[in-house]
């Protein structure tokens, strides 16, 4: 689903209320789900819950009621950043008092305005797009100081930032220049790791070589020698 | 003075079944489609005749719940197509499933049911061809 197209799941048992929701929302460029009931709501929700950006509940529906899914998508860490707008033709103060309690963002009356439905719609959009920025910039402080972290314990990949400094923004700034450090230490790590280890074979080496001369400046290397070279002549 | 009193209930007690506003505030919300329009109108007949028996059901088992719901989406669709006396009967209904008191609920239902019908009329009436 691209991401400017505003995803909307409907919920409500009524065809003739479904029909509406669709046509007015499909006229606002929403992309539109539906739902009969609470219970499939649920089952849409924690399928692709990332997909809906906003949920249009009904109160009164059969299987599961507009109280029991709004209860059970705020109860769950997963869903409840979703705004839930109530859409009922549910008149009574205290069912507006116990959904707003509940976690509701809005209360809509049936029959609805078209233009009041809009204006509520965009408003709970933009505050749950600000909430979702505001989410994004959190996790990636989070990986900030992860990397900090895995510096620290010599198993820093730079790449791990990838997604931090691509940002405008003064956190970008702070990850690039990060990256940046990081990846300069680990260049002069390499290389001091790479001297070490030409310096041990040049160690190896004169060792060798001095094992050599220890053994052929003996008297014992010697004499073998002569003998050797007694045998040749004699053939 | 008196003629003028006496028309102007005349015209309250026998106002149309449907809103003509109402409907014409409907047709432009949902852009103007006569198609949409006929569409939505044949999804109210066919949802209301499952919901009518649903009522009379509930009225004579006594399923106060069943009556509430039920009465609660006649209500709600007749609203949006501006049948007003409808949408006055289906709330009473509603509420009397909701407190469980059902005394006098054959007699309103029996409202609802003649209501319905001249809604019926006015909407087929209204509904554009094709």
């Amino acid at each position: 689903m691209p991401s400017s197209r505003a995803e909307i799941l409907v919920v409500d048992d009524s065809p003739v209320n479904r029909l509406l929701l669709r046509r007015a929302l499909e006229a606002q460029d929403y992309a539109v789900t539906m739902a009969q009931h609470g219970r499939e709501a649920l089952e849409l929700l924690l399928a692709h819950g990332a997909a809906f950006d906003i949920v249009l509940l009904d109160l009164l529906m059969p299987e599961m009621d507009g109280y029991e899914a709004l209860a059970q998508i705020k109860d769950n860490p997963a869903l409840r950043h979703i705004p839930v707008v109530m859409i009922s033709a549910v008149e009574e103060l205290e069912s507006v008092v116990r959904c707003l309690e509940l976690g509701a963002t809005d209360y809509l009356l049936k029959p609805f305005n078209a233009a009041i439905l809009r204006a509520r719609i965009s408003g709970s959009l933009a505050s749950k797009r600000l909430r979702d920025l505001e989410l994004e910039y959190l996790q990636q402080v989070g990986r900030l100081t992860e990397a900090a972290a895995a510096v620290e314990a010599g198993g820093f990949e730079p790449d791990a930032l990838d997604g931090v400094v691509a940002r405008t923004d003064a956190l970008g700034q702070l990850a690039r220049v990060f990256q940046q450090m990081a990846r300069e230490v680990r260049a002069r790590e390499e290389r001091l790791q790479r001297q070490v280890r030409e310096l041990r074979i040049e160690v190896d080496e004169a060792k060798r070589a001095r094992e050599v001369a220890e053994i052929t400046g003996t008297e014992y290397f010697r004499n073998l020698q002569e003998r050797a070279r007694q045998l040749r002549s004699k053939r | 003075m008196r003629r003028q009193s006496w028309t102007e209930e005349l015209r309250v007690s026998e106002q149309e079944p449907i809103n003509r506003t109402a409907l014409d505030d409907l047709l432009a919300t949902t852009g103007g489609d006569p198609a949409f329009l006929a569409e939505l109108i044949d999804t109210y007949f066919e949802d209301s005749e499952t919901l009518l028996p649903t009522m009379r059901n509930a009225v004579v088992a006594g399923s106060a719940e069943q009556l509430r719901r039920a009465a609660h989406s006649l209500k709600s669709n007749s609203a949006s197509f501006g049948a007003q006396e409808l949408t006055v009967l289906c709330r009473e209904l509603e509420e009397q499933g909701r407190t469980g008191t059902l005394g006098g609920a054959a007699e309103r239902l029996a409202q609802v049911e003649a209501e319905y019908d001249r809604v019926r009329r006015a909407l087929e009436a209204a509904r554009p061809a094709g």
